[in-house]
């Protein structure tokens, strides 16, 4: 395969509407952050060169997504051909922590990743910057719980971000870009090419009658 | 009519609706439903079963309505007209039933019919496959649970392959690959989602849902568009909510490509087509919205009722409107006006209910004259936008060819004026291409409001500004610049390969240089008589205008050196004298200063004076004409009149020079010597054409007036000095050439005067003096005229002329000859009763002869002889004089006119005999063989009672 292909990784980022996807890549692509909520529609993707392993240049490919339900049925487009998957929630609203798990699973069914177990996922829980009144009570525990009882118990790595103040949003990055990139190298090794065509394609009933034509 | 604008960072965009067709012959309720275009032929189906066909013919701006023809027998609605150009049939859906119809006149294939059918796609093929199929085609059509590849012959339709497909709804095929000739690959709809499938390996890819509703008008939409990769994409809408859908972009592999692009409160679109790197949608609420597809922005919306739109597969092509209006033209003088057409083309079309429209991005022609137009519509210029739009403009004119071109042309010349950008508006101005100038200069004379001749058109929005332009916001410096540089340009071209036009051209270019240009005189004269020299020869047919102009106003001088450059090429004699005559006229007026030419400048009096007189001496052939300019020449300047007259004396026009001679040396008396001098000098002349031209001095008929003329002249000298030294010469004469000297023949008065001429003190009075006496000699002695006798005794009156005196009077004539020591010619006047003319004579060197045709009697002579005789005698007697004198004397006349007897009685008794030894020895010869005659006899007899023995001796021997 071309280098190209090689070092452009994508990346998703997956969570219930309003938890600051959107704020998360713009702080981490354009630095630049905005009070203002304007619901994602459909998916929108930015890309960023970052070097990864002190010397390996990569370009991100990072996709954000809608939050809201209305756009989810558009998913199965977007997650095809993912290296990561960025699962994020609210610090301060419980139900999106309580959400992952589905956004997990959604993600799974819909991208036909080859190995489940094995994909990529990394967990953010943002707005750490919020007043402590407003954060979850004993949220570790209840993270704790779901990854456990619903993420299947893997250990994926948790960051606690703030997009508005820009807290740890350059470092989840950049251990994404690393997640990304060993399985961008994992599939290569595999001969599996997220790129080739139909690699998730059924086979459909077909009907021969070559015998001229009067339908 | 309807416009839509968007601002893109590199400059605005416009898009326009442009109506193609509008049909009032529809029936009621029937609405125009899908087009199709083949070559020339459009083809519009309608929602009761017709298709009309309509055809642009090359020459005519709009699609005409050819045929109406019927393709439903129970008015179902035409849904699809497939062109399947590979074959030249059509494959038309008529509700749920395609037929085969040929093209472009569309009759019906019997080819039978294909029911139960969605939609009809042609399958996409590889660009080149024309040359190489064997005239089949394939189209992929939905049907309502399969998908199904067929292939179209001329004469035949097969069935290649048929995919199951529940409830399909739409198709479009992707483009062929490198490596197939036809597409396998192809998006499908149906009643929920979009779907890709593999034709080839039978394969489906599911991509996603378009709705997560059971509302069936929720149609699913499907464009496809190259991007700037080069690569297929597709836009899909999907359905979000009531009020929100987005489009989602894959690739052929099913991949999303960009972000999607959303509708937010606009609702769903009901039909979509794309032009890159745009997408039009009209959406539920008749909006009409563009999206570009680079930026996955919205970029204008605008609200247009009951419009649809439709991708063709081809683009269809008419008149721009927009563009062609501004190449419109008008005539300056007649205001008729010229319409121009442009093209333009699109696969983007709208129809309404009975309407086809156009969709194509609006000329960048026209935008960037609109935005010029707004400009100059401003208060206040706006320099820094206008010279933006002329980069703007400059870049496109580089871009376009033919009309487009040359509008850009002007109107980037126009804004380089606006701007006083001198450097770049001439270089515009002055570009061409295959030898030719773009730009009329017509345009600029319009511009700088100065002329323009009839038939010249201008574009009719550049007059509008041009008209509405202040003269004075304008920079003159480039017009006269530009005029001048494109003078130039004309001159260095090869006249030879000059065509007409262009000819015409610099002709206009010359008039505008003198009307505009070189308003002064001086600096009119200097350019015609340096850079527009060939001008004046090689483009004359300005010169004309240029006169005309010239004349109208106050630049004399300019005038007066134009109109010699006429004169100089003029070959007729007449125009070239009416030229001269002009010319003189006026030169007249400004040397005295009744009229002024600004430029011209007291140093300039000398070559004006010039010009006149070298147009006296070249271009003058009616006598009376040259008369009357030389007479005011010479009121003017007399100085250079007399010199010029003087020049003249060789030439043309003798008589009139006499007469005006005559003429002013009355009036001028402060030049009496001059005037009489060149008098003298012209009646010379005509004397000397009068003697070449006759062989007889009988028939001279000039030589009276040059003879007093000459006098005259002589007699007017009365300088002291000349006069003495000439005394001084008249004595030194008589001495140096007196009886004591005895060499012989004794040089004549005249002979000295012209030996001594060049040494003396006053060589030109003595050459007026002999040349006096030469034409009285001929005139008095020769040929006896005394006509002028008593005028010219009076001339000569003064003392020292009495030699003259004596030539006319011709009265004792020896004595006086002898009395001056002018012993030769007194001996000559003895024997020929007239003078003989000084050896170099001026006139008559012909006619030296003359003077001895006819001698005097021989009594005559001997009376004459004899007096001379007596006065050497009494010399050698009186003076103690040498007797050789008479000796020679003897020798010279002795014989035939004195005999012996004679002479020994007039010679003293003391005279010796030998000095007369050889005359006598003749005489006696002659005597004794000849004749003895008795008085031979006598004379020896006496003669030997003196002579010496010696002598007897001799005669004795001699006998
Ligand atoms: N205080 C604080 N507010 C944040 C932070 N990140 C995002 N927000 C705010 O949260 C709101 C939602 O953020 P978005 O980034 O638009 O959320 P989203 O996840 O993209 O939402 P959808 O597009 O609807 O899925 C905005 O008003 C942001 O200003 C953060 O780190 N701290
Ligand atoms: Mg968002």
């Amino acid at each position: 395969m071309s280098s190209r292909k090689k070092t452009l990784l994508k990346v998703i980022i997956l969570g219930d509407s309003g938890v600051g996807k959107t704020s998360l890549m713009q702080q981490f692509v354009n630095n630049k952050f905005s009070h203002q909520y304007k619901a994602t529609i459909g998916a929108d993707f930015l890309t960023k060169e970052i070097t990864v392993d002190n010397n390996k240049q990569v370009t991100l490919q990072i996709w954000d997504t809608a939050g809201q339900e209305r756009f989810q049925s558009l998913g199965v487009a977007f997650y095809r051909g993912a290296d990561c998957c960025v699962l994020c929630y609210d610090v301060t609203n419980e139900k999106s922590l309580n959400n992952l798990a589905s956004w997990k699973d959604e993600f799974l069914i819909q991208s036909n990743v080859l190995n489940p177990q094995d994909f990529p996922f990394i967990i953010i829980g943002n707005k750490i910057d919020a007043d402590d009144s407003k954060k979850i009570p004993s949220l570790q525990k209840k993270l704790n719980n779901v990854t456990n009882n619903q993420l299947g118990g893997l250990s994926y790595p948790v960051f606690e971000t703030s997009a508005k103040e820009s807290i740890n949003v350059e470092s989840a990055f950049e251990v994404i870009a690393k997640m990304a990139l060993q399985q961008e190298e994992l599939n290569e090794a595999n001969g599996n090419d997220v790129n080739d065509d139909y690699n998730d394609a059924i086979n459909i009933h077909l009907e021969t009658d070559n015998s001229g034509c009067a339908c | 009519m309807a416009t839509i604008n968007i601002d893109e960072v590199d400059g605005p965009v416009q898009f326009h609706l442009q109506t193609v067709v509008r049909e009032e012959s529809l029936e009621e309720g029937e609405t125009l439903t899908d087009v199709a275009v083949y070559q020339s032929n459009l083809y519009v189906g309608t929602s009761l079963g017709n298709v009309l066909h309509y055809f642009r013919f090359d020459d005519s701006p709009v699609y005409i309505l050819i045929s109406r023809i019927s393709v439903s027998s129970n008015q179902k609605p035409v849904n699809k007209i497939l062109v399947l150009e590979l074959v030249e049939r059509a494959l038309i859906l008529c509700g749920s039933v395609a037929s085969v119809y040929t093209l472009p006149e569309l009759s019906p294939c019997k080819l039978g019919k294909l029911k139960d059918i969605r939609t009809i796609e042609s399958l996409s093929y590889k660009e080149g496959l024309q040359n190489s199929s064997n005239a089949s085609q394939k189209a992929f059509v939905v049907g309502y649970n399969k998908v199904r590849i067929i292939q179209i012959g001329r004469d035949l339709i097969k069935l290649v392959k048929d995919v199951n497909y529940n409830d399909a709804i739409d198709g479009l095929s992707c483009s062929a690959k490198s490596a197939t000739a036809y597409s396998n690959l192809v998006v499908v709809s149906n009643k929920s989602n979009y779907d890709l499938i593999d034709l080839k390996e039978t394969r489906m890819i599911s991509l996603f849902k378009y709705k997560s509703t059971d509302d069936s008008s929720i149609a699913p939409h499907c464009a496809s568009f190259t991007s700037e990769s080069g690569r297929e994409e597709f836009l899909l809408t999907i359905h979000a909510d009531s009020s929100t859908s987005i489009a989602m972009f894959v690739n052929s592999d099913g991949d999303v490509t960009r972000g999607t692009l959303s509708w937010v409160d606009l609702g769903y679109p009901q039909s979509i087509a794309t032009q890159w790197p745009y997408v039009f949608t009209v959406m539920d609420n008749s909006e009409l919205v563009v999206s570009s597809l680079q930026s996955i922005e919205h970029k204008a919306q605008k609200k247009l009722e009951g419009l649809r739109l439709i991708q063709l597969a081809r683009s269809v092509e008419c008149k721009d409107n927009i563009s062609s209006s501004f190449l419109t033209t008008v005539d300056v003088s007649t205001g008729e006006t010229t319409h121009c057409e442009l093209s333009t083309h699109s696969k983007v079309l709208a129809v309404t209910s009975n309407e086809l429209l156009i969709i194509h991005k609006t000329d960048q022609l026209s935008l960037l004259a609109t935005q010029f137009q707004d400009l100059m519509k401003q208060a206040e210029l706006n320099f820094s936008d206008l010279e933006s739009l002329s980069e703007r403009v400059r870049e496109h004119s580089k871009a376009v060819s033919g009309s487009s071109e040359l509008f850009c042309i002007h109107l980037l010349s126009l804004i380089c004026i606006i701007l006083k950008d001198h450097e770049k508006s001439i270089e515009i101005l002055l570009k061409t291409k295959d030898d030719t100038l773009l730009i009329d200069p017509q345009f600029m004379t319009y511009t700088y409001k100065a002329k323009s001749d009839e038939g010249y058109k201008i574009y009719q929005t550049l007059k509008e500004v041009i008209d509405g332009m202040d003269l004075n916001s304008l920079d003159e410096q480039i017009f006269k610049d530009y005029l001048l540089q494109t003078h130039r340009y004309y001159l260095a071209l090869d006249l030879a390969k000059l065509t007409e036009s262009a000819k015409k051209k610099c002709c206009f270019i010359r008039e505008m240089i003198y009307t505009v240009v070189f308003t002064r005189s001086d600096e009119a004269i200097k350019f015609a008589k340096g850079a527009d020299t060939t001008g004046w020869t090689q483009f004359k047919k300005a010169n004309s205008k240029i006169m005309e102009f010239v004349r109208q106003g106050t630049n004399y001088w300019a005038r007066i050196e134009f109109l010699k450059l006429l004169g100089n090429q003029e070959q007729d004699v007449l125009v070239k004298q009416e030229y001269a005559v002009e010319i003189c006229k006026y030169s007249m007026m400004v040397l005295k200063g009744e009229i002024v030419d600004p430029a011209f400048k007291e140093e300039d009096r000398g070559a004006l004076l010039d010009t006149f007189l070298e147009l006296l001496q070249t271009s003058f052939y009616d006598e009376k004409l040259y008369a009357k300019n030389l007479l005011q020449f010479l009121d003017i300047d007399m100085n250079k009149g007399v010199s010029f007259l003087r020049s003249q004396k060789g030439g043309k026009f003798k008589a009139t020079h006499k007469h005006i001679l005559e003429e002013i040396s009355s009036k001028y008396d402060d030049k009496k010597d001059e005037i009489y001098q060149l008098k003298a000098e012209f009646a010379e002349a005509s004397l000397r054409d009068d003697i070449a031209d006759i062989s007889n001095l009988e028939d001279l008929s000039t030589l009276s007036e040059t003879l007093v003329e000459i006098v005259s002249m002589l007699s007017s000298r009365s300088s002291d000095a000349e006069i003495m030294n000439f005394q001084i010469l008249q004595q030194t004469y008589q001495i140096e050439n007196n009886l004591e000297t005895l060499d012989w023949p004794k040089l004549t008065w005249l002979d000295y005067l012209s030996a001594n001429m060049r040494r003396s003190e006053c060589p030109e009075y003595i050459e007026l003096y002999l040349k006096a006496a030469e034409l009285l000699i001929v005139e008095f002695h020769w040929l006896q005229n005394h006509e002028e006798k008593e005028k010219v005794l009076t001339l000569l009156s003064a003392e020292q002329y009495e030699y003259l005196r004596w030539i006319i009077s011709g009265t004792e004539m020896i004595t006086r000859l002898l009395s001056v020591g002018d012993f030769s010619n007194a001996e000559f006047y003895a024997k020929y009763g007239r003078l003989p003319l000084q050896s170099h004579p001026y006139y008559f060197e012909d006619f030296k002869e003359r003077a001895t045709e006819n001698s005097n009697d021989s009594n005559s002579i001997k009376a004459g002889l004899t007096s001379i005789l007596d006065h050497y005698l009494k010399f050698v007697l009186d003076k103690n004089g040498n007797y050789s004198i008479i000796q020679m004397f003897l020798q010279r006349y002795g014989e035939p006119y004195f005999d012996a007897y004679d002479i020994i009685r007039r010679l003293p008794e003391l005279f010796p005999v030998s000095y007369l030894q050889e005359y006598l020895q003749q005489e006696l010869l002659r005597r004794v063989v000849i004749s003895r005659h008795v008085t031979s006899t006598k004379a020896l007899a006496r003669f030997e009672v003196k002579s010496t023995s010696a002598l007897i001796q001799s005669l004795d021997n001699g006998g």
